[in-house]
């Protein structure tokens, strides 16, 4: 409402006693004291520091009372939304719960860290994998530089991935890989 | 007011593990580098993209097929599950 006053009455009657100053009316001059009085009345508003509660919150004559957004409001508005907790250990090794939850070590990023070697169960896909790179670890040029890759892809075996399951990572069958850097992100970077 | 039917996840909290995912980020890759070598060969010799292969070989695509069920995804490259 405030705004709305604002607009129409001020740059109209502002305008009519600029362009012609001898006629201007008391009407005239009333609506421009009105309009500087609301103005003042919305600075006030304004700039008062209002009470850390919802807003737009609602003043005692019905009006919206806007505010800036202020950071703090985050403490104030956040709380904790029950059934979605918050991890402060990843849990790793628990596969009954989702893979993707809220932590504090891992973020929004899944809690197991990646694998970054496939099982020997795999040797010929990781095999072709680490030969596909435009640049190998050795700066030799890869399979997808030479244009070999296609030709390459015929001698892979197709697996059967129909039973597979993490119960052999569970087992402890493989042995943690030791640290190297995965193919996929050899070809990305 | 309007509410949001629930989606369901269900099929993320069973069976997203380890091996399945790295399984299926690398046959993602390995599909995706078959189909579009040709493009990329071409792009370099004359800066045109031309066209990719049009046929996955079996050996690639049913395995995709089987992982990226088992996890609930496409069998494509996708962002989350691949290169992010």
């Amino acid at each position: 409402m405030l705004r709305q006053t604002l607009h129409r009455q001020g740059p109209a009657s502002l305008k009519s006693i600029l362009q012609n100053p001898a006629r201007a009316s008391t009407p005239a001059i009333a609506a421009i004291s009105n309009t500087l009085r609301l103005q003042a009345l919305a600075i006030r508003e304004y700039s008062t520091p209002s009470a850390p509660s919802s807003s737009p919150m609602t003043t005692n004559q019905g009006q919206p009372k806007y505010r800036h957004f202020h950071t703090s409001d985050f403490n104030l508005q956040a709380r904790e939304v029950p059934g979605f907790p918050i991890l402060e250990d990843p849990l790793a090794h628990n596969h009954s719960i989702p893979s993707f939850m809220v932590g504090i070590q891992n973020g929004f990023l899944p809690r197991q860290d990646p694998l970054d070697v496939l099982p020997k169960e795999y040797q010929a896909l990781e095999e072709l994998l680490q030969k596909m790179p435009l640049t190998l670890k050795d700066g030799s040029k890869g399979l997808l530089a030479l244009g070999q890759f296609g030709e390459a892809c015929k001698s892979l075996p197709q697996y059967d991935l129909s039973n597979v399951e993490d119960s052999e990572l569970l087992s402890g069958r493989f042995a943690p890989q030791p640290p190297t850097c995965c193919p996929t992100l050899v070809h990305t970077t | 007011m309007i509410f949001l039917r629930p989606y369901s996840f269900s099929h993320l909290c069973q069976s997203l593990c380890p091996q399945q995912l790295a399984l299926y980020r690398d046959y993602t890759f390995v599909a995706s580098a078959y189909l579009l070598e040709p493009c990329d060969l071409l792009y370099r010799k004359t800066g045109d993209y031309g066209l990719g292969r049009s046929v996955l070989p079996k050996n690639i695509a049913v395995p995709l097929v089987q992982v990226a069920e088992k996890i609930g995804a496409k069998p494509f490259m996708e962002y989350a599950l691949s290169y992010a």
